[in-house]
């Protein structure tokens, strides 16, 4: 029985007479620009959401394609479907007027018909070579939403601009970025709520608190009394830079009653300065990247904060509103300023932004694969998986500088020792990245952390997650320095919480493990006690936990319910083991009793049969370089310290100490490129699904789109067994003639993926025994002839080469540039960026640069309503 | 002072084994605001959403199927069988998605966090109350209990004109309790900070007002989005006025719910491969923030919003005994049941598997619980304490529209998945009839916009012209 006819195949069959289609604008403007701008704007995604399904490369449909201009004219299988002039006798409209397309499809909307009939009653002007449903199938306007600062945005923001580094407390009280069409930073979903207008409130007050407000205003003022000339004085200036930009008047005049507010309470100049400053950091100015598109091109200073939130993710600094003032934002001095600020380490951060949300990576911190298909898997696992891809996109885009295309197919990676070892790589690793610096912290289960980032002040931060932050209070802050590489005791100072840690305590006493973790560098070897490194105590013979130092050997005492008040009998090192040299100093306790004491990543001193936590004080406070008597003090550099609620195993502090190094990958075929990584294969699940992989690079890489599920199919998974492998599965899929039309389309993106399991592993054999290939065939979206390729190696150079994956890279970065997702009407622009880009080197600088320098940058929308 | 008609000590009953410490906010111990006590009972319109849906078949079974947990509140619902959001397909995007943006707009999405148009309950609200709600109610709320995320039209169900968000969704009990009630400002017991603070933040209110007011150089949307930061920084204000008050009256601490023991963030939706739960940690969390939800309704601090059991397509792998009416109905072991792990794992893979000739014995018990956990919200707000001025219960008084993502779960045949969508309403004081169930044989829109029509609001959702169908046989 022959199958059923259908898609235009059927429309196909009856073709009537008619005068050609006209394949360009041949009227005299403005008309021919109409009938065009009809086509583009509204014809084209029609087709491509309704008829490209079935009808473009990949999926030929009654032998029409409607995706390209020839083959559209040409028509089906029969003959042609579209009569210039003629919608009664074009079967492309008659079909779709009666409903009968697309076939068990939601039919066009009334509005869509007419547009349909319109244009082919018009002369059915085609003015584009193909149609790219990429570009037409979301239907969205552009919008240009006003943009909130992100949190990471805000937290730079307010550190440029006051040297408070506010991250921990806005990540406890400012609402986490939404995550919207791809990105977090999505325009249009940054809604604001009660929670971020209290947020920025208090973060503006706790900001003030950490300032020397009188240092900050001499800044901008010689000035020092509030009076109204030194007041407006002092608020112009600082407000420009605040608001990154002049100030109104009238903004003037409301900051200027906040100073005669001040003056009225009888307060201080220094105080005035305070409220000031909270003010203008909570004011929408401040918050929201504000424009005000009285021209079609964006003023000096909105320029410059454009060009500084796109590449750094941070304000304009003071020579961008040098050059903002001067008007030299322009010609030269705007392709100058560009190379200087691709040249700043911010805009690497910037672009590791983008990486981390173009590419989810934060789904790494909570996948947790099934322990009994995956063994192996481990938080700890996780964490190295999203530091490769943050390091390999490093390594090629600022290291190599080479074409962002790379990033399929570079045959190197930047690993850590454990993930090299879970890859299997076999190669010989490169010296250790100097710009990987070790800390603390990195595996899960933190319950507090300190990086000592601060670069003053007599507070130290717990930069962990924790809903309940630890505040330590340096009690004598001219004992210690600041350095960028820890916090150094040169003199006895106790640093401990205000109040005792219950949410830690209660955690610990949950779980019944504990690891304490330090990178630390002794001064000396003559102090005792032992010195306090960390604790957790009431006196010198009270505590919960102490780490300390008696002379050559590390002392770790507990309490447990096996042993006494004072945590004896303790876990100790030999004699000779303290170093005045940086130091990695772990102590672990777990379920089962065992404490152990490692150094620089090697067992150091064990002791078992301890107990549980039940006794422990909930009135202990916790501290730093001395015991909270005063009377232990430990002197030497703080550069890290972390506590754990579950004891790290010795692999995963071996790992903390081992540095990542730079492998090439010549020798192992089957890996490089970010497809090949763990952060990626991870996105097929526990089964490896070949359609969530192949769907990522459909929509991530590809930027194209497939239908749901046809009617009357069974979606449920098939598990694969003995005999039959996920790709077996997949070809079933695709053999089948309600699914093939799509999974053909995107699931041999991944067949080359097959040997890599649900959590990247690599392996010739499923765990059913079956062979598994990575050969196949593709057929890139826009292209007409599929290619084949014998490898997951020539499936990378496939799309590394491919300029469909180079395009779809732009545009990523396009979109996270813009913070929104692309209409169809940006479709020219996008296409000059990636043109100039490829034409630069194709590099991340490049593109950065071709978006900087193009009209979505440098002028306003068109349109008042998209502004 | 009157007393509310709101038994608090009924309400701490009903919070369970949790152990929470509500403040003895003087809101809870008297007269709310504009509730119980006074003669006009106050146009209030929600919508409850549950994940994952009712299959049409089994709406057709009435109170005997799944519907079961709804019988002793029938007489105060209205089910409304057929409703189509068939015009809500988008393609390439599943029905979990496409169907979670129709519920309560009726028109498909705009993005992955951007409905289609505003939301039923947000036009009842614009209608009554155009120039905002009186000072110190919360415009809009929207809270639930819920764990995919990776689209936030999963789980948020109230929408503004523009498709965005009506509000931030509350997922923890604390964060919930502090959008009904407020917190203390750290600083509040200094009067001269006080007054300082004032000054500060009247700058923001000015500038705000600027970029809202007439001379805005902004573009419509960027203006409303301001508009919603002028009105949040107005409740701030409105709230430390409030706190200011309080604590000159009482200088205490005030206890708040317990930290939530539920994940959330990324650790709820691990990469969509889903999570294991109990059937008591869902219900406990989930029945604490009803509670709460319930509790903001019934003091009059918010008659509009939305309230989530569970996202669209949700991913969990349920354990744990399932009792109902004093007797064990079934044993929730997902993935067990189903022999998987990860996102195959799943409950939502009985969704996959319904065939209408088998016993879908799974998916039955599931959607029974959630309809369980429905009405366990609805009760509280249909108690004797629940009672307005005009001898009705606040769930008879308001309009509840309930409803889920799609009438079938196989992803196989968008007309039939998007078809028969489970919708319930309330009777809204009056307007709506209760009591029956009604094939509409209608689309969503034309449903929703009668609703609305009741409703008396003069707007409607979806296209200025399209082919209406009267669903008149609603209205009471």
């Amino acid at each position: 029985m022959n199958p059923p006819l259908r898609g235009w195949f059927i429309v196909a069959i009856v073709l009537l007479a008619c005068p050609a289609v006209r394949t360009q604008a041949e009227d005299a403007p403005p008309k021919a620009q109409q009938q065009a701008h009809r086509f583009e704007a509204q014809v084209a995604p029609i087709l491509s959401r309704h008829c490209l399904e079935c009808h473009s490369a990949g999926k030929v449909e009654g032998g029409l394609n409607l995706s390209r201009r020839q083959t559209a004219i040409s028509g089906g299988d029969s003959g042609r479907v579209i009569h210039a002039g003629s919608p009664d006798e074009s079967l492309l409209w008659t079909y779709i007027e009666s409903g009968e397309m697309p076939p068990k499809r939601p039919p066009l909307s009334d509005d869509e018909k007419k547009i349909i009939k319109a244009w082919i009653e018009e002369g059915a002007v085609w003015t584009r070579d193909v149609i790219d449903p990429g570009s037409h199938l979301i239907k969205q306007s552009a919008e240009v939403w006003v943009q909130r600062l992100t949190v990471p945005e805000y937290v730079t923001t307010v550190k440029d601009i006051t040297g408070v580094d506010i991250a921990s407390e806005a990540a406890r009280v400012l609402p986490p970025d939404v995550r919207a069409d791809g990105f977090s930073n999505t325009a249009y979903s940054q809604t604001v709520d009660l929670s971020h207008v209290q947020a920025y409130a208090e973060l503006a007050q706790r900001v003030v608190q950490q300032m020397d407000c009188e240092e900050f205003a001499a800044r901008f003022t010689n000035c020092r009394t509030l009076d109204d000339d030194c007041a407006q004085q002092l608020i112009e200036r600082m407000g420009k830079r605040v608001l990154r930009g002049p100030l109104d008047p009238w903004e003037v005049e409301s900051y200027q009653q906040i100073a005669q507010a001040v003056k009225r309470e009888k307060g201080t100049f220094e105080e005035a300065v305070g409220y000031i400053l909270e003010g203008m950091l909570q004011s929408p100015r401040f918050v929201y990247r504000i424009e005000q598109p009285t021209a079609d091109k964006p003023s000096q200073y909105e320029l410059a904060s454009r060009l500084s939130y796109i590449l750094w993710g941070a304000p304009p600094d003071e020579e961008l509103i040098r050059l903002a003032d001067a008007g030299q934002l322009t010609g030269g001095g705007l392709e100058r300023s560009v190379e200087r600020m691709l040249s700043n380490p911010r805009a690497k951060a910037r672009s590791e932004q983008f990486v981390r949300q173009w590419l989810e990576l934060e789904r790494l911190d909570s996948l947790r694969p099934s322990a009994k298909l995956y063994p192996a898997w481990s938080p700890a696992l996780a964490s190295d998986m999203q530091s490769e891809t943050l390091a390999f996109f490093d390594e090629v885009a600022w290291q190599q500088r080479r074409p962002l295309a790379d990033l399929l197919n570079a045959q190197v990676t930047v690993v850590s020792p454990r993930l090299a070892r879970f890859y299997g790589l076999n190669t010989t690793p490169g010296q250790p990245l100097e710009r990987a610096r070790q800390s603390a912290g990195g595996s899960s289960g933190v319950l507090a952390f300190f990086d000592f980032h601060e670069t003053g002040g007599d507070v130290v931060r717990d930069r962990s997650r924790s809903d309940s932050p630890l505040y330590l209070k340096i009690q004598s802050p001219e004992n210690v320095r600041w350095t960028s590489d820890g916090l150094v005791v040169h003199k006895p100072t106790r640093i401990f919480t205000t109040e005792p840690p219950r949410p830690m305590t209660a955690a610990l006493r949950k779980s019944n493990e504990i690891t304490i973790e330090a990178w630390i560098t002794p001064h000396n070897l003559q102090q005792e006690g032992p010195a306090r490194i960390v604790t957790f105590s009431r006196d010198t013979s009270n505590r919960n936990f102490t780490l300390g130092q008696e002379k050559k050997k590390y002392d770790a005492r507990l309490r447990t319910n096996k042993t006494d008040r004072n945590g004896m009998p303790s876990v100790t090192t030999k004699d000779g083991q303290v170093k005045t040299q940086r130091t990695h100093v772990v102590y672990t306790k777990d379920k089962q009793g065992i404490a152990r004491l490692y150094l620089n990543g090697k067992p150091a001193g064990e002791r078992k049969g301890l107990g549980n936590f039940s006794n422990w004080d909930g009135e202990m406070v916790f501290g730093l370089a001395n015991e909270v008597t005063g009377d232990r003090p430990w002197l030497g550099t703080l550069h890290s310290v972390a506590i754990y609620d579950r004891a790290l195993s010795a692999e995963e502090i071996v790992v903390q100490v081992e540095p990542i190094r730079r492998y090439d990958l010549a020798g192992t075929p089957e890996r490089g490129g970010i497809l090949t990584q763990g952060s990626t294969l991870t996105l097929g699940g526990d089964n490896a699904s070949m359609v969530s992989r192949g769907l990522f690079v459909l929509h991530e890489l590809l930027y194209s789109h497939v239908g749901a599920p046809p009617p009357c199919v069974d979606t449920s998974p098939v598990p694969p067994k003995k005999g039959l492998t996920q790709r077996g599965i997949a070809m079933e899929r695709i053999n089948n003639t309600s699914c093939g039309g799509c999974h053909a389309r995107f699931e041999p993106l991944a067949f080359g993926l097959e040997k890599f399991d649900g959590i990247g592993g690599y392996s010739e054999r499923d765990r059913f025994g079956n062979r598994l290939r990575d050969d196949g065939e593709i057929l890139l979206p826009g292209t007409e002839q599929p290619v084949q390729y014998e490898s997951s190696q020539q499936l990378m150079e496939i799309l590394a080469s491919s300029e469909r994956v180079q395009t779809g890279i732009t545009r990523k970065l396009v979109q996270f540039a813009i913070s929104r997702p692309l209409a169809a009407s940006d479709q020219p622009i996008v296409q000059q960026i990636h043109n100039q880009a490829q034409a630069d080197g194709g590099t991340y600088a490049a593109v950065m640069r071709a978006i900087v320098q193009s009209d979505l940058v440098q002028r306003f929308p068109s349109t008042q309503s998209s502004r | 002072m009157k007393k509310t008609h709101l038994n608090r000590r009924t309400l701490l009953q009903g919070l369970g084994t949790v152990a929470i410490g509500l403040p003895l906010l003087e809101e809870m111990t008297v007269t709310p605001v504009l509730g119980a006590a006074k003669a006009e009972v106050p146009v209030r319109a929600f919508n409850v959403f549950f994940g994952l849906g009712i299959p049409a078949p089994l709406q057709a079974e009435g109170y005997d199927g799944v519907l079961e947990p709804l019988k002793p509140l029938r007489d105060k619902l209205l089910v409304m069988r057929n409703v189509d959001h068939v015009r809500c397909d988008m393609p390439g995007i599943n029905a979990h998605f496409d169907g979670a943006s129709a519920a309560f707009t009726a028109m498909p999405a705009e993005g992955t966090a951007k409905a289609g148009g505003p939301s039923i309950d947000q036009l009842v609200r614009q209608h009554y109350h155009p120039q905002g709600l009186p000072p110190g109610m919360i415009s809009t709320l929207i809270a639930g209990t819920f764990f995919r995320r990776s689209r936030v039209v999963r789980y948020t169900h109230s929408f503004k004109d523009d498709g965005t968000p009506a509000a931030a969704m509350q997922e923890k009990p604390r964060d919930l309790f502090s959008r009904i009630f407020g917190e203390t400002p750290s600083d509040s017991v200094d009067p001269r900070r006080q007054r300082l603070s004032r000054s500060v933040l009247d700058s923001v209110v000015q500038q705000a007002k600027y970029y809202t007011g007439q001379n805005s150089p902004l573009g419509k949307v960027s203006r409303s989005r301001l508009q919603d930061h002028l009105d949040r920084v107005r409740e701030y204000e409105q709230r430390t006025i409030e706190f200011e008050k309080k604590s000159q009256q009482r200088q205490q601490d005030l206890p708040v719910p317990p930290a939530s023991e539920l994940p959330h963030g990324n650790e709820a939706d691990p990469s969509g491969q889903g999570i294991d739960i109990t059937l008591e940690e869902l219900t406990t969390e989930w029945r604490l923030m009803a509670d709460l939800y319930a509790l903001a309704i019934a003091m009059d601090r918010c008659r509009f919003g939305s309230i989530t059991f569970l996202a669209a397509g949700e991913r969990i792998r349920l354990t744990g005994d399932y009792e109902f009416g004093g007797e064990k109905r079934f044993v929730f072991d997902d993935a067990k049941q189903l022999k998987a792990s990860g996102d195959k794992g799943c409950s939502h893979e009985w969704w996959h598997k319904f065939n209408e000739k088998k016993s879908n014995e799974q998916l039955r018990a599931h959607a029974h619980m959630k309809m369980r956990e429905v009405a366990y919200f609805l009760q509280r707000l249909d108690e004797q304490d629940a009672l307005e001025a005009n001898g009705k219960t606040i769930l008879e008084n308001s309009l509840f529209t309930i409803s889920t993502e799609s009438g079938d779960g196989r992803h196989n045949d968008v007309k039939r998945e998007l078809s028969g969508v489970f919708h319930a309403v309330t009777g809204a004081n009056g307007r709506f009839k209760t009591g029956e169930i009604i094939d509409v044989e209608a689309e969503g829109l034309d449903a929703y916009n009668q609703l609305l029509r009741g409703m008396g609001v003069a707007r409607h959702l979806g296209p200025m012209q399209r082919d209406t169908k009267s669903v008149d046989r609603i209205r009471a």
